[in-house]
Protein backbone atom coordinates (compact mmCIF):
# COMPACT_ATOMS: atom_id res chain seq x y z
CA UNK A 1 0.00 0.00 0.00
CA UNK A 2 2.00 3.21 -1.34
CA UNK A 3 1.41 6.61 0.11
CA UNK A 4 0.06 4.33 3.59
CA UNK A 5 3.69 5.17 4.68
CA UNK A 6 5.56 7.44 7.21
CA UNK A 7 8.16 9.35 5.51
CA UNK A 8 10.32 8.30 7.96
CA UNK A 9 9.42 4.49 6.83
CA UNK A 10 9.97 4.93 3.45
CA UNK A 11 14.23 6.97 4.20
CA UNK A 12 15.07 3.71 6.13
CA UNK A 13 13.83 1.76 4.06
CA UNK A 14 14.77 3.20 0.53
CA UNK A 15 18.08 5.34 1.94
CA UNK A 16 21.39 3.63 2.60
CA UNK A 17 23.19 2.37 5.22
CA UNK A 18 19.68 1.73 6.87
CA UNK A 19 18.49 0.06 3.49
CA UNK A 20 21.23 -2.68 4.38
CA UNK A 21 20.46 -3.28 8.07
CA UNK A 22 17.48 -5.91 9.16
CA UNK A 23 14.57 -4.02 9.95
CA UNK A 24 14.77 -4.81 13.86
CA UNK A 25 18.53 -3.34 13.37
CA UNK A 26 17.55 -0.20 11.43
CA UNK A 27 16.42 2.11 14.44
CA UNK A 28 19.67 1.00 16.25
CA UNK A 29 21.81 1.80 13.37
CA UNK A 30 20.27 5.33 13.44
CA UNK A 31 21.19 5.47 16.92
CA UNK A 32 24.26 4.91 16.39
CA UNK A 33 25.22 7.39 13.46
CA UNK A 34 23.46 10.22 15.02
CA UNK A 35 25.42 9.93 18.45
CA UNK A 36 28.65 9.39 16.09
CA UNK A 37 28.07 12.77 14.66
CA UNK A 38 27.23 14.28 18.06
CA UNK A 39 30.50 13.09 20.19
CA UNK A 40 32.27 13.92 16.84
CA UNK A 41 31.05 17.51 17.04
CA UNK A 42 31.70 17.82 20.09
CA UNK A 43 34.52 17.03 20.12
CA UNK A 44 35.84 19.27 16.96
CA UNK A 45 34.47 22.40 19.16
CA UNK A 46 35.20 21.26 22.63
CA UNK A 47 32.34 21.47 24.03
CA UNK A 48 31.53 19.86 27.66
CA UNK A 49 30.16 16.62 28.74
CA UNK A 50 26.93 17.67 29.43
CA UNK A 51 26.56 18.85 26.13
CA UNK A 52 27.10 15.51 24.92
CA UNK A 53 24.30 14.46 27.53
CA UNK A 54 22.08 16.77 26.31
CA UNK A 55 22.66 15.96 22.96
CA UNK A 56 22.17 12.21 23.19
CA UNK A 57 18.66 13.22 25.00
CA UNK A 58 17.54 14.77 22.28
CA UNK A 59 18.83 11.64 19.89
CA UNK A 60 17.35 9.18 22.26
CA UNK A 61 13.76 11.20 22.06
CA UNK A 62 13.98 11.15 18.31
CA UNK A 63 14.90 7.58 17.83
CA UNK A 64 12.08 6.57 20.49
CA UNK A 65 9.53 8.16 17.97
CA UNK A 66 11.32 6.14 15.51
CA UNK A 67 10.51 3.02 17.51
CA UNK A 68 7.01 3.47 17.73
CA UNK A 69 6.88 4.41 14.80
CA UNK A 70 8.14 1.27 13.09
CA UNK A 71 5.56 -0.61 15.68
CA UNK A 72 2.09 1.55 14.95
CA UNK A 73 3.13 1.77 10.74
CA UNK A 74 2.78 -1.79 10.36
CA UNK A 75 -0.29 -2.24 12.92
CA UNK A 76 -1.72 -0.01 11.27
CA UNK A 77 -1.93 -1.28 8.18
CA UNK A 78 -2.96 -4.78 9.31
CA UNK A 79 -6.40 -3.21 10.21
CA UNK A 80 -8.91 -5.19 8.28
CA UNK A 81 -11.76 -3.18 7.23
CA UNK A 82 -14.99 -3.15 9.61
CA UNK A 83 -17.98 -4.49 8.33
CA UNK A 84 -20.28 -1.93 9.33
CA UNK A 85 -19.98 1.16 6.30
CA UNK A 86 -19.56 4.01 8.63
CA UNK A 87 -16.87 2.46 10.74
CA UNK A 88 -15.39 1.49 7.18
CA UNK A 89 -15.31 4.67 6.21
CA UNK A 90 -13.88 6.36 9.18
CA UNK A 91 -10.99 3.83 9.92
CA UNK A 92 -10.40 4.67 6.25
CA UNK A 93 -10.38 8.63 6.99
CA UNK A 94 -8.60 8.60 9.59
CA UNK A 95 -5.81 6.28 8.09
CA UNK A 96 -5.59 9.16 5.41
CA UNK A 97 -5.14 11.73 7.72
CA UNK A 98 -2.38 9.93 9.99
CA UNK A 99 -0.59 9.03 6.51
CA UNK A 100 -1.57 12.62 5.07
CA UNK A 101 0.20 14.41 1.96
CA UNK A 102 -0.15 17.42 3.40
CA UNK A 103 1.85 17.10 6.04
CA UNK A 104 -0.24 18.35 8.86
CA UNK A 105 2.40 16.76 11.33
CA UNK A 106 5.28 18.75 9.81
CA UNK A 107 3.22 21.48 9.70
CA UNK A 108 2.74 21.31 13.88
CA UNK A 109 6.49 20.64 14.10
CA UNK A 110 7.31 23.87 12.06
CA UNK A 111 4.93 25.69 14.61
CA UNK A 112 6.25 24.96 17.52
CA UNK A 113 10.39 24.94 15.88
CA UNK A 114 9.96 28.73 14.98
CA UNK A 115 8.83 30.27 17.92
CA UNK A 116 11.13 27.70 19.76
CA UNK A 117 14.35 28.72 17.73
CA UNK A 118 13.22 32.46 18.07
CA UNK A 119 12.52 32.52 21.56
CA UNK A 120 16.05 30.80 22.32
CA UNK A 121 17.65 33.43 20.09
CA UNK A 122 16.64 36.37 21.46
CA UNK A 123 15.79 35.46 25.12
CA UNK A 124 17.67 32.09 25.38
CA UNK A 125 21.22 32.93 25.98
CA UNK A 126 21.45 31.66 29.42
CA UNK A 127 19.87 27.81 28.33
CA UNK A 128 22.35 28.07 25.03
CA UNK A 129 25.00 28.84 27.28
CA UNK A 130 23.58 25.73 29.62
CA UNK A 131 24.19 23.58 26.89
CA UNK A 132 27.17 24.45 24.78
CA UNK A 133 28.76 26.52 27.75
CA UNK A 134 29.66 29.79 27.64
CA UNK A 135 31.40 31.56 24.93
CA UNK A 136 30.53 28.92 22.32
CA UNK A 137 31.05 29.38 18.81
CA UNK A 138 28.16 30.54 16.67
CA UNK A 139 29.00 27.68 14.08
CA UNK A 140 27.10 25.06 16.32
CA UNK A 141 23.91 26.62 16.49
CA UNK A 142 23.68 24.78 13.14
CA UNK A 143 23.74 21.26 14.73
CA UNK A 144 21.83 22.44 17.72
CA UNK A 145 19.08 23.88 15.83
CA UNK A 146 19.12 20.71 13.31
CA UNK A 147 18.34 18.53 16.41
CA UNK A 148 16.06 21.02 17.53
CA UNK A 149 14.04 20.32 14.82
CA UNK A 150 13.92 16.68 14.73
CA UNK A 151 12.98 16.95 18.28
CA UNK A 152 10.33 19.58 17.43
CA UNK A 153 9.35 17.38 14.74
CA UNK A 154 8.36 14.45 16.78
CA UNK A 155 6.36 16.45 19.16
CA UNK A 156 4.10 17.85 16.29
CA UNK A 157 3.77 14.29 15.64
CA UNK A 158 3.14 13.15 18.72
CA UNK A 159 -0.13 16.76 18.90
CA UNK A 160 -1.15 15.09 15.43
CA UNK A 161 -1.55 11.83 16.45
CA UNK A 162 -3.23 12.14 19.72
CA UNK A 163 -5.25 14.81 18.39
CA UNK A 164 -6.30 12.19 15.68
CA UNK A 165 -7.02 9.36 18.09
CA UNK A 166 -9.13 11.02 20.16
CA UNK A 167 -11.46 12.58 17.36
CA UNK A 168 -11.16 9.08 15.60
CA UNK A 169 -11.95 7.62 19.20
CA UNK A 170 -15.09 9.91 19.69
CA UNK A 171 -16.68 9.08 15.95
CA UNK A 172 -16.48 5.21 15.99
CA UNK A 173 -18.13 5.19 19.60
CA UNK A 174 -20.60 7.05 17.55
CA UNK A 175 -20.70 4.66 14.46
CA UNK A 176 -20.84 1.85 16.99
CA UNK A 177 -23.92 2.62 18.27
CA UNK A 178 -25.80 3.46 14.72
CA UNK A 179 -24.91 -0.51 13.65
CA UNK A 180 -27.31 -1.89 11.41
CA UNK A 181 -28.07 -5.33 10.20
CA UNK A 182 -24.48 -7.46 10.44
CA UNK A 183 -22.08 -4.80 10.60
CA UNK A 184 -19.81 -4.41 13.21
CA UNK A 185 -16.09 -3.75 13.60
CA UNK A 186 -14.02 -7.16 14.87
CA UNK A 187 -12.44 -7.29 18.24
CA UNK A 188 -8.89 -7.62 16.60
CA UNK A 189 -9.17 -4.39 14.83
CA UNK A 190 -10.51 -2.58 17.94
CA UNK A 191 -7.59 -3.99 20.14
CA UNK A 192 -5.27 -2.72 17.89
CA UNK A 193 -6.28 0.80 17.90
CA UNK A 194 -6.35 0.23 21.78
CA UNK A 195 -2.67 -1.07 21.37
CA UNK A 196 -1.56 2.52 19.04
CA UNK A 197 -3.17 4.19 22.03
CA UNK A 198 -1.15 3.23 24.20
CA UNK A 199 2.17 3.49 21.96
CA UNK A 200 1.26 6.95 21.61
CA UNK A 201 0.52 7.59 25.57
CA UNK A 202 4.48 6.48 25.20
CA UNK A 203 5.00 9.02 22.43
CA UNK A 204 3.35 11.37 24.24
CA UNK A 205 5.11 10.92 27.72
CA UNK A 206 8.74 10.54 26.17
CA UNK A 207 9.69 14.51 25.71
CA UNK A 208 9.56 14.48 29.91
CA UNK A 209 12.97 12.88 29.50
CA UNK A 210 14.01 16.32 27.86
CA UNK A 211 13.67 18.17 31.43
CA UNK A 212 16.99 17.75 32.33
CA UNK A 213 18.35 19.80 29.58
CA UNK A 214 15.82 22.42 30.75
CA UNK A 215 16.19 23.31 34.04
CA UNK A 216 17.98 26.44 32.93
CA UNK A 217 14.88 27.64 32.05
CA UNK A 218 11.46 26.90 33.77
CA UNK A 219 9.30 28.59 30.63
CA UNK A 220 10.52 25.81 28.31
CA UNK A 221 10.18 23.25 31.31
CA UNK A 222 6.40 24.06 31.90
CA UNK A 223 5.79 24.09 27.90
CA UNK A 224 7.08 20.34 27.95
CA UNK A 225 5.20 19.05 30.71
CA UNK A 226 2.11 20.83 29.40
CA UNK A 227 2.45 19.16 25.77
CA UNK A 228 3.13 15.81 27.80
CA UNK A 229 0.12 16.15 29.96
CA UNK A 230 -2.42 16.80 27.51
CA UNK A 231 -1.20 13.99 24.82
CA UNK A 232 -1.33 11.72 27.58
CA UNK A 233 -4.66 12.91 28.49
CA UNK A 234 -5.50 12.75 25.16
CA UNK A 235 -3.92 8.77 24.58
CA UNK A 236 -6.02 7.78 28.02
CA UNK A 237 -9.03 9.50 26.24
CA UNK A 238 -9.00 7.86 22.86
CA UNK A 239 -7.80 4.59 24.96
CA UNK A 240 -11.32 4.70 26.96
CA UNK A 241 -13.41 5.65 24.09
CA UNK A 242 -12.18 2.81 22.05
CA UNK A 243 -12.78 0.48 25.01
CA UNK A 244 -16.49 1.16 24.90
CA UNK A 245 -16.99 0.23 21.42
CA UNK A 246 -18.77 -3.43 21.13
CA UNK A 247 -17.04 -5.92 18.98
CA UNK A 248 -20.51 -7.39 17.87
CA UNK A 249 -22.98 -6.53 15.47
CA UNK A 250 -26.27 -5.22 16.62
CA UNK A 251 -28.20 -8.21 16.50
CA UNK A 252 -25.87 -10.39 18.55
CA UNK A 253 -25.71 -7.35 21.03
CA UNK A 254 -28.85 -7.69 21.83
CA UNK A 255 -29.01 -10.84 22.09
CA UNK A 256 -25.80 -10.59 24.80
CA UNK A 257 -27.63 -7.62 26.84
CA UNK A 258 -31.49 -8.62 26.27
CA UNK A 259 -30.96 -12.50 26.88
CA UNK A 260 -32.53 -13.48 30.61
CA UNK A 261 -30.16 -16.86 30.93
CA UNK A 262 -27.07 -18.14 29.46
CA UNK A 263 -25.91 -21.80 29.18
CA UNK A 264 -22.51 -22.55 30.96
CA UNK A 265 -20.50 -25.16 29.13
CA UNK A 266 -17.72 -26.30 31.02
CA UNK A 267 -15.07 -29.42 31.18
CA UNK A 268 -13.34 -31.79 33.06
CA UNK A 269 -9.33 -32.42 33.07
CA UNK A 270 -10.35 -35.44 31.77
CA UNK A 271 -13.01 -34.45 29.09
CA UNK A 272 -16.31 -34.71 31.07
CA UNK A 273 -18.37 -31.85 29.78
CA UNK A 274 -20.93 -30.36 32.03
CA UNK A 275 -23.85 -27.84 30.92
CA UNK A 276 -26.20 -25.53 33.43
CA UNK A 277 -28.36 -22.26 33.10
CA UNK A 278 -26.80 -19.25 34.84
CA UNK A 279 -28.43 -15.68 34.93
CA UNK A 280 -25.75 -13.24 33.27
CA UNK A 281 -24.65 -9.54 32.33
CA UNK A 282 -22.76 -8.63 29.58
CA UNK A 283 -20.88 -5.41 29.49
CA UNK A 284 -20.05 -5.43 26.31
CA UNK A 285 -17.14 -6.78 26.08
CA UNK A 286 -17.21 -9.60 28.69
CA UNK A 287 -19.88 -12.04 30.06
CA UNK A 288 -19.97 -12.09 34.08
CA UNK A 289 -22.33 -14.82 35.84
CA UNK A 290 -22.28 -15.90 40.01
CA UNK A 291 -21.99 -19.21 40.78
CA UNK A 292 -21.54 -21.60 44.18
CA UNK A 293 -18.40 -22.18 45.35
CA UNK A 294 -19.35 -26.06 45.26
CA UNK A 295 -20.69 -25.71 41.82
CA UNK A 296 -19.17 -28.31 39.13
CA UNK A 297 -18.45 -25.54 37.05
CA UNK A 298 -16.01 -23.85 39.61
CA UNK A 299 -14.64 -27.40 39.84
CA UNK A 300 -14.28 -28.03 36.25
CA UNK A 301 -12.80 -24.22 35.82
CA UNK A 302 -10.35 -24.77 38.12
CA UNK A 303 -9.09 -27.60 36.33
CA UNK A 304 -9.95 -26.11 32.96
CA UNK A 305 -10.74 -22.53 32.11
CA UNK A 306 -12.05 -23.03 29.00
CA UNK A 307 -15.48 -21.95 28.67
CA UNK A 308 -18.82 -22.26 26.34
CA UNK A 309 -21.05 -19.60 26.89
CA UNK A 310 -24.55 -19.81 24.93
CA UNK A 311 -27.11 -17.05 25.42
CA UNK A 312 -30.48 -16.92 23.43
CA UNK A 313 -33.51 -15.46 22.83
CA UNK A 314 -36.63 -17.33 21.97
CA UNK A 315 -39.46 -16.19 19.89
CA UNK A 316 -42.38 -17.70 22.01
CA UNK A 317 -44.68 -17.65 18.91
CA UNK A 318 -42.66 -19.23 16.53
CA UNK A 319 -40.58 -21.26 17.99
CA UNK A 320 -37.77 -22.28 15.15
CA UNK A 321 -37.47 -17.91 15.34
CA UNK A 322 -34.66 -19.11 17.93
CA UNK A 323 -31.56 -16.99 18.27
CA UNK A 324 -28.76 -17.78 19.58
CA UNK A 325 -25.00 -16.72 20.58
CA UNK A 326 -21.85 -18.61 21.69
CA UNK A 327 -18.69 -17.29 23.09
CA UNK A 328 -16.04 -19.90 22.65
CA UNK A 329 -13.27 -18.36 25.47
CA UNK A 330 -11.69 -18.83 28.94
CA UNK A 331 -12.93 -17.89 32.19
CA UNK A 332 -11.60 -15.99 34.77
CA UNK A 333 -12.56 -16.91 38.92
CA UNK A 334 -12.55 -13.48 40.61
CA UNK A 335 -10.49 -13.96 43.99
CA UNK A 336 -10.65 -11.60 47.13
CA UNK A 337 -7.53 -9.70 45.45
CA UNK A 338 -9.15 -9.71 42.01
CA UNK A 339 -12.94 -7.77 43.60
CA UNK A 340 -10.47 -5.52 45.48
CA UNK A 341 -8.56 -4.80 42.51
CA UNK A 342 -11.74 -4.12 40.38
CA UNK A 343 -14.42 -2.72 42.81
CA UNK A 344 -15.38 -0.13 40.17
CA UNK A 345 -16.45 -3.03 38.02
CA UNK A 346 -17.93 -4.90 40.46
CA UNK A 347 -20.54 -2.46 41.49
CA UNK A 348 -20.85 -1.50 37.93
CA UNK A 349 -21.91 -5.24 37.73
CA UNK A 350 -24.01 -5.02 40.71
CA UNK A 351 -26.29 -2.29 39.53
CA UNK A 352 -26.45 -4.22 35.96
CA UNK A 353 -28.06 -7.77 37.97
CA UNK A 354 -30.27 -5.40 39.77
CA UNK A 355 -31.62 -3.52 36.68
CA UNK A 356 -31.65 -7.15 34.73
CA UNK A 357 -33.53 -9.33 37.19
CA UNK A 358 -35.51 -7.16 39.81
CA UNK A 359 -37.42 -10.04 40.91
CA UNK A 360 -34.35 -12.38 41.46
CA UNK A 361 -32.69 -9.79 43.06
CA UNK A 362 -35.26 -9.17 45.43
CA UNK A 363 -36.26 -12.24 45.72
CA UNK A 364 -32.97 -13.38 46.68
CA UNK A 365 -32.63 -10.25 49.37
CA UNK A 366 -36.40 -11.19 50.76
CA UNK A 367 -36.22 -14.81 50.83
CA UNK A 368 -32.48 -15.64 52.05
CA UNK A 369 -33.51 -18.19 54.26
CA UNK A 370 -36.03 -20.17 51.76
CA UNK A 371 -32.81 -20.41 49.80
CA UNK A 372 -30.57 -23.36 50.06
CA UNK A 373 -27.44 -21.94 51.33
CA UNK A 374 -25.44 -23.13 47.97
CA UNK A 375 -27.70 -19.84 46.05
CA UNK A 376 -27.22 -17.56 49.14
CA UNK A 377 -25.65 -14.40 47.27
CA UNK A 378 -23.12 -13.54 49.63
CA UNK A 379 -20.34 -13.05 47.95
CA UNK A 380 -16.90 -15.24 48.23
CA UNK A 381 -18.45 -17.19 51.34
CA UNK A 382 -20.53 -19.47 49.29
CA UNK A 383 -20.66 -17.31 45.79
CA UNK A 384 -18.38 -16.29 43.15
CA UNK A 385 -17.87 -14.11 39.99
CA UNK A 386 -16.45 -15.73 36.91
CA UNK A 387 -15.79 -13.36 34.19
CA UNK A 388 -15.74 -15.01 30.34
CA UNK A 389 -13.30 -13.59 28.19
CA UNK A 390 -14.34 -14.33 24.32
CA UNK A 391 -12.00 -16.06 21.69
CA UNK A 392 -14.33 -17.24 19.16
CA UNK A 393 -18.25 -16.66 18.54
CA UNK A 394 -20.81 -18.56 16.98
CA UNK A 395 -24.06 -17.46 15.75
CA UNK A 396 -27.81 -19.13 14.83
CA UNK A 397 -30.38 -17.73 13.78
CA UNK A 398 -33.61 -19.02 12.49
CA UNK A 399 -31.44 -23.24 13.51
CA UNK A 400 -29.27 -21.42 11.12
CA UNK A 401 -24.97 -21.24 11.68
CA UNK A 402 -23.53 -17.79 10.79
CA UNK A 403 -20.11 -17.97 11.20
CA UNK A 404 -18.18 -14.18 12.36
CA UNK A 405 -14.53 -12.85 12.67
CA UNK A 406 -13.95 -11.99 15.91
CA UNK B 1 -48.94 -21.21 40.41
CA UNK B 2 -48.76 -23.36 37.57
CA UNK B 3 -47.62 -26.98 37.72
CA UNK B 4 -43.92 -27.59 38.10
CA UNK B 5 -42.81 -30.30 35.57
CA UNK B 6 -40.95 -32.87 36.40
CA UNK B 7 -38.00 -34.39 35.06
CA UNK B 8 -40.18 -36.49 32.99
CA UNK B 9 -42.28 -33.79 31.92
CA UNK B 10 -39.37 -31.85 30.84
CA UNK B 11 -37.97 -34.67 28.82
CA UNK B 12 -41.43 -35.36 27.09
CA UNK B 13 -42.56 -31.38 26.28
CA UNK B 14 -39.56 -28.78 26.35
CA UNK B 15 -38.68 -27.73 22.93
CA UNK B 16 -35.13 -26.96 23.64
CA UNK B 17 -31.96 -28.80 24.79
CA UNK B 18 -28.62 -27.87 25.10
CA UNK B 19 -25.47 -30.03 23.68
CA UNK B 20 -22.13 -29.42 25.49
CA UNK B 21 -19.50 -31.84 23.69
CA UNK B 22 -15.62 -31.14 24.30
CA UNK B 23 -13.50 -30.91 21.72
CA UNK B 24 -9.70 -32.94 21.67
CA UNK B 25 -8.35 -30.08 23.83
CA UNK B 26 -11.13 -30.28 26.07
CA UNK B 27 -12.58 -26.92 25.20
CA UNK B 28 -16.55 -27.11 25.65
CA UNK B 29 -18.74 -26.18 23.12
CA UNK B 30 -22.54 -25.59 23.17
CA UNK B 31 -25.45 -25.52 20.63
CA UNK B 32 -29.09 -25.97 20.86
CA UNK B 33 -31.14 -28.71 19.65
CA UNK B 34 -34.36 -29.80 19.11
CA UNK B 35 -34.68 -33.65 21.03
CA UNK B 36 -37.05 -36.67 21.51
CA UNK B 37 -36.90 -38.27 24.56
CA UNK B 38 -37.53 -42.40 23.98
CA UNK B 39 -39.64 -43.19 27.16
CA UNK B 40 -39.18 -46.98 26.82
CA UNK B 41 -34.99 -46.84 25.76
CA UNK B 42 -34.81 -44.11 28.44
CA UNK B 43 -32.28 -42.27 25.65
CA UNK B 44 -32.54 -38.95 24.50
CA UNK B 45 -32.05 -38.30 20.31
CA UNK B 46 -31.16 -35.46 18.41
CA UNK B 47 -30.25 -34.86 14.91
CA UNK B 48 -27.58 -32.19 13.53
CA UNK B 49 -25.16 -32.20 10.93
CA UNK B 50 -21.95 -34.22 9.90
CA UNK B 51 -20.20 -31.61 9.65
CA UNK B 52 -20.85 -29.82 12.95
CA UNK B 53 -18.90 -29.18 15.54
CA UNK B 54 -20.52 -31.10 18.05
CA UNK B 55 -20.38 -34.32 15.46
CA UNK B 56 -16.33 -33.92 15.12
CA UNK B 57 -16.30 -33.50 19.04
CA UNK B 58 -18.08 -36.80 19.80
CA UNK B 59 -16.33 -38.81 16.90
CA UNK B 60 -13.26 -37.90 19.51
CA UNK B 61 -14.69 -37.81 22.99
CA UNK B 62 -18.69 -39.35 23.14
CA UNK B 63 -19.22 -37.83 26.29
CA UNK B 64 -21.84 -35.31 26.21
CA UNK B 65 -23.71 -33.51 28.83
CA UNK B 66 -27.33 -31.52 28.25
CA UNK B 67 -29.74 -29.44 30.12
CA UNK B 68 -33.13 -29.17 29.46
CA UNK B 69 -35.10 -26.49 31.48
CA UNK B 70 -37.94 -24.05 31.98
CA UNK B 71 -37.57 -20.57 33.25
CA UNK B 72 -38.90 -17.95 34.62
CA UNK B 73 -37.58 -14.14 34.09
CA UNK B 74 -40.43 -13.15 36.83
CA UNK B 75 -39.47 -15.54 39.41
CA UNK B 76 -36.00 -17.81 39.99
CA UNK B 77 -38.32 -20.18 41.83
CA UNK B 78 -40.34 -21.16 39.48
CA UNK B 79 -37.06 -22.34 37.14
CA UNK B 80 -36.56 -26.28 36.88
CA UNK B 81 -34.46 -27.91 34.79
CA UNK B 82 -32.39 -31.61 34.33
CA UNK B 83 -29.01 -32.09 33.74
CA UNK B 84 -28.22 -35.10 31.80
CA UNK B 85 -24.80 -36.68 31.96
CA UNK B 86 -23.93 -39.37 29.34
CA UNK B 87 -22.45 -40.92 26.52
CA UNK B 88 -23.27 -40.53 22.66
CA UNK B 89 -23.65 -42.93 20.01
CA UNK B 90 -23.87 -41.26 16.29
CA UNK B 91 -25.41 -43.40 13.08
CA UNK B 92 -25.10 -41.37 9.93
CA UNK B 93 -27.84 -41.35 7.38
CA UNK B 94 -25.77 -43.35 4.67
CA UNK B 95 -24.76 -45.38 7.05
CA UNK B 96 -24.54 -49.32 6.66
CA UNK B 97 -26.79 -49.64 10.07
CA UNK B 98 -27.76 -53.02 11.00
CA UNK B 99 -30.96 -54.38 9.18
CA UNK B 100 -32.76 -54.97 13.05
CA UNK B 101 -31.55 -50.83 14.09
CA UNK B 102 -33.21 -49.48 10.96
CA UNK B 103 -36.84 -49.70 11.95
CA UNK B 104 -35.90 -48.52 14.96
CA UNK B 105 -34.36 -45.76 13.65
CA UNK B 106 -36.79 -44.96 11.55
CA UNK B 107 -39.27 -45.25 14.65
CA UNK B 108 -37.32 -41.85 16.62
CA UNK B 109 -37.17 -40.02 13.38
CA UNK B 110 -40.86 -40.10 12.99
CA UNK B 111 -41.25 -39.34 16.90
CA UNK B 112 -39.09 -36.33 16.26
CA UNK B 113 -40.90 -34.59 13.63
CA UNK B 114 -44.41 -35.95 15.69
CA UNK B 115 -42.63 -33.98 18.17
CA UNK B 116 -41.75 -30.83 16.45
CA UNK B 117 -44.71 -31.09 13.68
CA UNK B 118 -44.11 -29.27 10.00
CA UNK B 119 -40.92 -26.85 11.91
CA UNK B 120 -38.28 -29.65 11.86
CA UNK B 121 -39.32 -30.65 8.53
CA UNK B 122 -39.64 -27.41 7.22
CA UNK B 123 -35.85 -26.41 8.23
CA UNK B 124 -34.35 -29.56 7.42
CA UNK B 125 -36.05 -29.59 3.76
CA UNK B 126 -34.27 -26.46 3.12
CA UNK B 127 -31.00 -27.80 3.25
CA UNK B 128 -30.24 -31.55 3.96
CA UNK B 129 -27.03 -31.44 5.21
CA UNK B 130 -28.54 -29.59 7.74
CA UNK B 131 -29.48 -33.17 9.56
CA UNK B 132 -27.51 -35.76 8.48
CA UNK B 133 -26.87 -38.00 11.67
CA UNK B 134 -28.81 -38.96 14.26
CA UNK B 135 -27.50 -38.87 17.44
CA UNK B 136 -28.33 -40.83 20.50
CA UNK B 137 -27.59 -39.82 24.03
CA UNK B 138 -27.75 -42.67 26.94
CA UNK B 139 -27.67 -40.91 30.42
CA UNK B 140 -25.76 -42.19 32.88
CA UNK B 141 -27.04 -39.90 35.73
CA UNK B 142 -29.58 -36.81 35.68
CA UNK B 143 -30.04 -34.11 37.97
CA UNK B 144 -33.05 -32.47 38.71
CA UNK B 145 -33.62 -28.83 40.55
CA UNK B 146 -36.78 -27.35 40.92
CA UNK B 147 -37.40 -23.84 42.61
CA UNK B 148 -40.95 -24.50 44.53
CA UNK B 149 -42.09 -23.66 47.86
CA UNK B 150 -38.80 -25.41 48.26
CA UNK B 151 -35.62 -25.13 46.49
CA UNK B 152 -34.73 -29.10 45.73
CA UNK B 153 -32.08 -30.54 43.83
CA UNK B 154 -32.40 -33.92 43.21
CA UNK B 155 -30.08 -37.07 41.99
CA UNK B 156 -31.96 -39.72 40.17
CA UNK B 157 -30.27 -42.85 39.11
CA UNK B 158 -29.88 -43.34 34.93
CA UNK B 159 -33.54 -44.57 33.56
CA UNK B 160 -32.23 -46.67 31.91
Amino acid sequence: MEGEKWTYELILENLPPFRWARPGWRVSWQFLLMETIGIGIAFAYNLPVRSIIFGSLGILMVIASSALADQIGPKIRSLRPPSASLEKHLLDRYRRMLFSPNRYDALLGLMIFVPTTLYLLLFGTSTLDYWLGPGFPSSILVFVLLLLWDVCYRIGLGIWASALAVWRSIRFLNASRRRVGSGYTPYRELSTMKQMDISNLFWAMWPMTLIPALLSDPILVLSVVGYASLASIASIVSYLLIDRVPGYPSGILWILEEGSFAYVGTCTRRGEPHVTPVIFVFDGKFAYFVTSRVSAKIANLRQNPAIAFLVDVRDPVNMTNNRAVAMLGKAKIFSPVDFVLHMPTILQLRTMFHKKYPPYMNKYRDERSALPPAWRTTMFLSRLLVQVSVEKTLYWKQARHITMQT
Amino acid sequence: MRKIPSAEDLLRDAYFAYVCTADEQNRPHITPVFFYFDESSGNIYFRTSRSSKKVNNLLKNNRVSLTIDVRDIEDPFNNTGIIVRGRADLSFDDAKTEAGSMPFRNSILIRLSEKYGPLVAQVASKDHDWTDVLVEVKPRRIVYWSGGPRFSVLKLDAVS
